[in-house]
């Protein structure tokens, strides 16, 4: 695994931070304001779809933004963008500001509450294989991950996506943070030839070495083989077997709930409505399992800054089935005399505490006398009420009968029902954490999603609720 | 201090070239660069020079129409010179105008993009940028015809891969050539009296502020009250080009107002909200604020929606099925999100198989030679994007003319939403009945950096010709439900769709015809049975309604926007949930 890289290399696709850090501070000296803030981003994609064995299109492409926000004393502030690198369009912007800033009103009662000092954590996200694939190993990656599966005598669907992103900030008040990432990742759906079948695999990483290519193809076509002549099963409350991607659906969506705005003011299912508590403290979720987020996390780091320049921390949320940390944003933080300061989580690990004793798949599968293998879930969205954190969605991409111990046969889809805050209170067994993709996932924001490191877990009574189309 | 940038298309000789002087706050001097930016947004300042000028003054003069097509044909120029056997660009600016009652200016804002498709054989590749120099279009457009031709030796490995391990040898889908299209040339826009962007922000406050009033009796009598009103417009000039020689140029502008009755109040949460319909996406400019019968329709919405607060709420005590009406806007939202997108190309294709999915009603050569109708007869359903439909173009975003079709007839599937891409998918069926193979225009591009997709267009329900609205709907009710703005969520499928209550939803049980109370209920329906043996009657055309549908497409995905208009409907045996 390539660490983290001085820049300038060659043929980067995005400009480095350094570059961009210096422009932010340029900004900065051409204006007159007494606050003023700085974010420049350079994003740059290289995307290729596969659609029936063949390559239906690439899409390419950079974009710059430049977000400057200017403020004269208590006046209200005024901010616009940009999207133009030179100087002489930089400068003539911050003058446009200033003298737009001047212009307006404020209160003259405002105050901002003064915000501590700020150290940022080491940038450990971008990978320059991942940058240099850009040009050259995306492209091959085609061929590697839909060979197999014509061979196979199946249809093969894929999606090759890399990226590459630059920030920094800078303010007038001496904040500056500058940081790249890079990811990458690769999804292989293969169709049975009657069109009523496929097996979905994936990869991702920050890091394109990491990313297996052969192993994608080879999962999809197993699951798509096995997918023969799936049978109706009666939705109820089962033990399921989630597989890491359908597992990362599930946590993705726990994010927001540690927010602590929303779970102060009653709206997560981490406030406890009956003692008008919050539930920092309590028990939780099975005592094995923690969640945590790690802007070092070697599979699932992110940049140790927000977009205004946060510092980004390393918090367990979760401690062996424990609630022991909210997300309290910068400004709130100030406010409530909380230390430290973080963002909600996009990016989450879950784990089983050291001394747990972890599973396979394969040992899940063996040890499973009656339940349901899902390899993974779509069109997942919350449901009902928010403070029970209630989900639904539908199995995707390969769902079998588990009995006595081994795969008996594929059945049709099931739509599901259930709160991972209630049925991470019933796992019975849980395997090793890796990076895990997405996909096709809209519900789950822009891609590419924050990295999501989960187990395999073993879940028991998970409600399915009815019987559902998707393939 | 000096500063390493990068020899890419970001050329500060070329950009600063182009640069015009800053002045004061006066319209012509109000440009920020002479080159527009990817994406500008500013706050208006509240004070007397910002309220007395148009929004136009706090943007930067948009760029001409003439230097895009320019532009666009240096792209295509450079395309060919790259050895493209064919290629498009689409490149456009955007200008956004919003403005809510309350506190705070307006925010304005103004985007330019480009994307350009070049073709290799019959594969293409796109690339896509932001800098409207002549370096960088060259550049992407460079770019965009290397992709095609790598992508081109790729697609020959695969295709003689499959060849040697397949029985079928036939062309996959993506090796047909694409419906064909004539040159175009022209420019067309939108037709609008007013254009939002010269109104005075003062007059924007002033309409706000009348909308307001005409509701404020409303608010002193009833405990009704109203806020989040907003005037907003969407403008956008775009310029489309080819190889072939095509160069069309169209603006556009959609927006409108949000009015709505509210009766009830923050922070009670048992509120009704109705809003005017028919007022908020609008192909037309700020006379759209101005209509005269907005404070009549304002009054009677206030007066309906004291009306629905004042019956006592009950909750659904028992499940099972039940009879339903559906309003026009809740009915536009089923058949969109379900019907009206299972016969969008792109799914019924396959291309978006691992993506935004397949429908049920595929393969298309079945459906359109099924022996029975897939529908009630009841149901005839069109697609147009002509004038004044808030999809309105005059050229789509495949260069092509769009044409008006029937999609559904009598209940049954007669034509899908195609583009050059997928209209070859239909070649057999057309042929047999002597058309010709052809586009009918569904090509959108959301933004002109995005990969055009197929968008339905606007589809239209035909309604009932007899005299029958929504109350005579609800009379024949002995029991049942009446579902106003519901919010409809598709199953993976599209042959279910679930429906319930939203923000501003209103349901009412019904009871021997007459509304006794308002409910929340979650309706689970199998699309096949509720447009088919379960569709009883169709409102006339005082009960249509119209909605906007959002797909998310293609990986990474973006949404597609796409309108239905429906009258209400009468539907029976529809399951309710707890």
């Amino acid at each position: 695994m390539s660490r983290p890289r001085a820049r300038e290399e060659p043929r980067s696709p995005v400009l480095s931070s350094d570059i961009l850090r210096s422009i932010a501070q340029d900004a900065l000296r051409w204006s007159a304001a007494d606050t003023m803030s700085v974010t420049v981003d350079h994003i740059a994609i290289g995307i290729a779809r596969v659609m029936m064995d063949r390559v239906r299109m690439q899409d390419n492409g950079d974009k710059i933004r430049i977000q400057l926000m200017t403020q004269f004393g208590q006046r209200d502030s005024v901010w616009l963008s940009v999207n133009q690198l030179d100087p002489v369009s930089i400068q003539r912007a911050v003058r446009y500001l200033d003298r737009t800033a001047h212009e307006l009103r404020g209160d003259p009662t405002s105050f901002a509450m003064p915000l501590p000092p700020r150290q940022y954590g080491p940038n450990t996200v971008w990978y320059a294989g991942t940058a240099e694939a850009f040009t050259t190993a995306r492209h091959d990656a085609v061929a590697t991950l839909v060979e197999p599966v014509i061979d196979a005598g199946l249809t093969a669907s894929a999606f090759v996506g890399v990226y590459a992103h630059a920030m920094a900030y800078a303010d007038k008040r001496g904040i500056l943070a500058a940081g790249e990432e890079t990811d990458a990742e690769v999804v292989v759906t293969a169709w049975r030839a009657e069109g009523k079948g496929a097996g979905w695999a994936g990869s991702c990483a920050r890091d394109w070495s990491r990313l297996d290519l052969p192993a994608v193809p080879a999962r999809a076509i197993d699951l798509a083989t096995r997918g023969s002549a799936p049978v109706a099963s009666e939705p109820a409350r089962r033990t399921v077997i989630l597989d890491r991607p359908a597992v990362a659906q599930l946590i993705h969506a726990m994010g927001p709930a540690f927010n602590a705005r929303l779970t102060l003011s009653g709206q997560t299912p981490l406030y406890n409505p009956a003692t008008h508590n919050l539930r920092l403290g309590e028990q939780i979720m099975d005592l094995r399992l923690m969640l945590l987020s790690d802007p070092d996390d070697p599979e699932g780091g992110y940049l140790p800054f927000n977009r205004i320049g946060d510092p980004l921390r390393a918090m367990t949320w979760i401690d062996r089935g424990v609630h022991t940390n909210l997300a309290f944003d910068a400004e709130f933080a100030a406010i409530m005399g909380y230390v430290p300061s973080n963002d909600e989580p996009s990016a989450l690990r879950v784990q089983a505490s050291p001394d747990s004793a972890l599973q396979t798949v394969d040992a899940m599968i063996a040890g499973c006398e009656d339940g349901i293998y899902v390899n993974r879930l779509a069109d997942v969205r919350p449901v009902g009420d928010p403070t029970v954190g209630m989900l639904t969605g539908v199995t995707n991409g390969g769902c079998f009968l588990v009995r006595n111990g081994r795969i008996e046969r594929s059945i049709r889809n099931l739509r599901f029902l259930d709160s991972p805050w209630l049925f991470l209170n019933r796992v019975d067994a849980i395997g090793t954490p890796a990076r895990t993709p997405f996909g096709y996932a809209p519900w789950a924001g822009e891609w590419p999603i924050a990295p999501t490191i989960v187990p395999p877990l073993v879940v028991r009574d998970f409600n399915f609720s009815a019987l559902a189309d998707s393939i | 201090m000096a500063r390493e940038i990068s020899r890419r298309h970001f050329v500060a000789g070329a950009s600063a070239a182009a640069v015009q002087a800053i002045g004061g706050l006066t319209r012509d001097a109000g440009a920020l660069l002479g080159l527009p930016t990817r994406g500008l947004r500013v706050q208006v300042p509240r004070t007397a020079r910002g309220r007395t000028t148009s929004p136009s003054v706090w943007l930067p003069d948009p760029i001409s129409a003439d230097h895009l097509r320019v532009l666009a044909q240096i792209a295509m120029n450079a395309a060919r010179d790259a050895g493209a056997d064919f290629a498009d660009v689409r490149i456009g600016v955007q200008r956004r105008i919003r403005q809510f009652t309350g506190p705070g200016g307006p925010s304005v804002g103004m985007w330019s993009s480009y994307g350009i498709r070049a073709w290799h054989g019959t594969t293409w590749s796109f690339q896509h940028g932001s800098v409207l120099t002549p370096d960088a279009v060259t550049a992407v457009a460079r770019g965009a015809a290397a992709g095609a031709r790598r992508y081109a030796d790729i697609n020959t490995r695969l295709a003689t891969r499959r060849s040697t391990h397949r029985a079928d040898s036939l062309p996959s889908f993506g090796e047909t050539p694409w419906a064909p299209t004539s040159v175009v040339t022209g420019e067309w826009s939108v037709p609008v009296e007013i254009d939002p962007f010269s109104v005075p922000l003062d007059d924007y406050q002033r309409v706000l502020g009348s909308l307001v009033d005409a509701a404020v009796p409303s608010s002193v009598y009833r405990n009704a009250s109203a806020f989040g009103f907003w005037l907003g417009w969407q403008a956008e000039t775009r310029v489309f080009a080819s190889t072939t020689g095509s160069l069309v140029t169209q603006h556009t502008l959609c927006g409108g107002a949000g009015v709505r009755a509210v009766a009830g109040a923050h922070p009670d949460p048992d509120i009704v909200k109705l809003s005017v319909p028919d007022l908020e996406q609008v192909c037309a400019g700020f006379e759209v604020a101005l209509r005269p019968e907005i404070p009549v329709q304002l009054q009677s919405l206030y007066n309906a929606a004291v009306r629905y607060r004042q019956l006592p709420f009950r909750p659904i005590r028992d499940i099972g099925r039940g009879t339903v009406v559906l309003d026009g806007e809740t009915m536009a939202r089923v058949v969109g999100s379900t019907v009206g997108s299972a016969l969008d190309g792109d799914r019924v294709s396959g291309i978006e198989a691992d993506g935004a999915g397949g429908g049920f009603l595929s393969p298309p050569l079945d459906i359109l030679r099924a022996s029975a109708p897939q529908f009630s007869p009841q149901l005839t359903m069109t697609a147009t994007r002509a004038f004044p439909s808030p999809m309105t173009v005059h050229w789509d975003d495949d260069g092509v003319v769009p044409e008006s079709y029937t999609v559904i007839d009598g209940g049954r599937v007669v034509d899908f939403h195609t583009t050059r891409e997928t209209a070859p998918m239909l070649a057999e069926w057309n042929t047999q009945h002597g058309r010709p193979v052809r586009s009918h225009g569904c090509a959108v591009a959301p933004t002109p950096e995005s990969v055009p997709r197929c968008s339905g267009g606007h589809m239209m329900v035909a309604s009932a010709a007899t005299h029958v609205s929504l109350e005579d709907l609800v009379r024949t009710m002995n029991r049942g439900w009446v579902v106003m703005n519901g919010v409809t969520i598709p199953t993976p499928g599209l042959t279910g769709v679930d429906i319930f209550n939203g923000p501003e939803s209103v349901v009412l049980e019904i009871q021997r015809g007459v509304p006794v109370a308002r409910t929340r209920l979650r309706l689970q329906v199998v699309v096949p049975l509720l447009l088919g043996k379960n569709l009883i009657a169709i409102g006339d055309s005082t009960t249509l309604g119209t909605s906007a549908i959002e797909v998310n497409k293609g990986i990474p995905w973006e949404p597609v926007q796409q309108f239905v208009t429906a009258p209400a409907a009468l539907c029976k045996d529809v399951d309710l949930l707890p």
